[in-house]
């Protein structure tokens, strides 16, 4: 077990690697600088950013820098506040309010998508799973933007229970919250089902039913254990989803998280700030993937064995 | 043919997936056929007719400078829809080629193409292609050029499966056997078997391109005005969505109905083409 933790471990890092690498030379090729103005910076002053940005040194040397800078933490100067705000202030304030976001819809999504999902599965082809089925669907082909659009419509226009934007107390956090978890809910609603009705089949589900146990202590006890071991592994894409889906969330709600900031950041052509935050979100993803594959190993001895 | 027939029948008895796909070939009939069934350009202002809600002469009202929204829906179609059909063709296309060619070659190539996708597959993509837009500026072909490039990955892993499985069947080891050529084998013996579910795969790119395209256009990277995509025109419905709630449900309607159409035609497809994948 610890041989297969730590060589799960050791190919985790090519991948940062490879993407660090990545995001580097991408942004290396773009054309333009953040400096380019409609008028053109007088020469000294461009030879001084250049120099203090170090724009002046051969490309390899600025990405070994990089790459060193990387390792102790630092992601160096943001272009866009250039007074002192550094990529990590930004990251360190807007991370916690994404995770707070993203945690929470997650948590949404599992508790109301696993018994949704057992329901429908147990009560196949009835009216409950119709619908259930009908709206996870529906849920999967609504854009995250779509989907606020509605919630702030009815619950913020119309009925004016909450408010349409920003982070404040718990209030404002709900329409967000749910919005980004529409998706994730549809995603596990659908794969508990399909899990649960194969499990259903076994024949160890049969024993207990044979042994005269009550509908839901099979349901719950025997089938659903099982049944969510492919959930587990439903949790990379989940990541992936939340984040992808908190860059409309934070850019609607005007949430100061790491989406919204990413997405500005883009169109400011705030370079380190972008390298910076894939950084950030590729070690979330790949640590969330080795969380997984570890805790698949752990409950599924076949796993380990390769 | 005897094969086709049976799934033919199978298909159309699935009558979610009938409805939908009879809804998106008169999307697409629309699209194609903009100049006819619109009487107003896309990009035509009238000051005098701003923010009008729904009426005869405007079906879906107007926008904000007056221009017909159903005439920008319907020529937003086009771009919508083509930008999602041709980026899933390339991105197909690649990763099929990319996925073949690592399954049937085995050994270190394979291991190697395949830690390249895992890079690709365990990262969100839509952060790709952000990245991807940004070094290539906004506009169609940067949208083209980025969904496509992050789309093969799951084609490749799909079709690499694939390919290990029917390289180990008889007729393929026949095949080499009678020294027929790696590659004349991969086109003859092997795709033909693969089309079942690759063509399921592209149905469900298609809707997820088009959500991409209009999550980029959305947050502003996507198309510059005055071109217009459903996911721009959400853009430009959101800011107004209080005073004027119509310019964000029609483009939004559509959107979603194209959406659901090809969910519900790619879950109709993948029961008759490719039984074993559903889930």
């Amino acid at each position: 077990m610890i041989l297969f933790v730590l060589r799960r471990i050791a190919t985790s890092i090519p991948t940062l690697l490879a993407l660090m690498t990545l995001t580097f030379f991408v942004m290396k090729i773009v054309p333009g600088g953040p400096f380019d103005q409609e008028k053109a910076l007088p020469a000294e002053i461009k030879a001084n950013l250049d120099a203090k940005y170090h724009f002046d040194e051969p490309v390899w040397k600025q990405y070994t820098r990089y790459l060193g800078d990387l390792a102790r933490g630092d992601f160096g100067p943001s272009y866009r506040y250039m007074g002192g705000r550094t990529v990590n202030d930004i990251i360190a304030e807007a991370l916690p309010v994404s995770a707070e976001l993203g945690a929470a819809a997650i948590l949404v999504a599992i508790v109301l998508g696993v018994p949704i999902g057992v329901l429908s599965a147990h009560r196949r082809n009835s009216w409950f799973d119709f619908t259930a089925m009908f709206w996870a669907m529906a849920g999967m082909s609504l854009p995250n933007f779509l989907v606020a659009s509605i919630f702030v419509m009815i619950f913020s226009v119309r009925l004016g229970w909450l408010p349409p934007a920003l982070w404040e107390d718990w209030r404002s956090a709900v329409l967000p919250v749910m919005t980004l978890a529409v998706r994730p809910l549809a995603l596990i609603a659908r794969l508990t089902r399909a899990s649960v009705i194969e499990t259903l089949t076994t024949d160890y589900v049969r024993t207990a039913e044979a042994k005269g146990l009550d509908t839901s202590t099979v349901l719950f006890k025997h089938a659903l254990k099982n049944a969510l071991v492919p959930v587990v592994t439903l949790t990379g894409p989940l990541v992936a989803a939340v984040i992808t889906g908190s860059f409309v969330v934070e850019f609607f709600f005007a949430i100061p998280g790491l989406g919204k900031h990413f997405v500005s950041a883009v169109t400011d052509r705030d370079y380190p700030l972008i390298m910076g935050v894939t950084v950030v979100y590729g070690v979330i993803v790949v640590a969330c993937n080795l969380a997984v594959d570890l805790a698949y190993a752990w409950i599924d001895p076949r796993m380990r064995v390769e | 043919m005897e094969g086709f027939r049976k799934s033919l029948r199978r298909f159309v008895a699935n009558r979610a997936a009938v409805a939908s796909l009879a809804f998106l070939v008169l999307v697409s009939l629309l699209a194609l056929f903009a100049p006819l069934v619109t009487s107003y350009s896309f990009e035509a202002q009238n000051l005098g007719e701003r923010l009008v809600s729904p009426s005869w002469a405007h079906l879906m009202g107007t926008d904000s400078l007056g221009r017909d929204l159903y005439s920008r829906i319907v020529y937003g179609a086009r771009v919508s829809m083509s930008v999602g059909i041709v980026t899933a063709l390339v991105s197909v296309f690649f990763g099929a080629v990319y996925g073949a060619i690592s399954g049937y070659a085995g050994g270190w190539v394979d291991a190697v193409m395949m830690r390249v996708v895992d890079v690709f597959y365990t990262f969100p993509s839509l952060l790709f292609a952000i990245l991807v837009m940004v070094t290539m500026g906004s506009g169609i072909t940067s949208i083209v050029v980025a969904l496509a490039f992050v789309g093969w990955v799951n084609l490749a892993r799909l079709v690499r499966g694939q390919v290990l499985q029917v390289k180990e069947m008889l007729h393929v080891e026949a095949a080499r056997a009678m020294g027929v050529s790696s590659s004349r084998i991969l086109v003859r013996h092997v795709f033909p078997l693969l089309w079942g579910p690759v063509i399921v795969a592209l149905t469900f790119q298609i809707p997820t391109n088009i959500m991409s395209e209009s999550f980029l256009s959305f947050i502003g990277l996507g198309l510059q005005p005055p071109t217009s995509s459903w996911g721009t025109l959400a853009n430009e419905g959101w800011r107004a969505m209080r005073t004027f709630p119509h310019l964000i449900v029609f483009p939004g309607i559509v959107l979603f109905l194209t959406l659901l159409a090809f969910q519900f035609v790619g879950d109709g497809l993948r029961d008759v083409l490719d039984p074993k994948s559903r889930a």
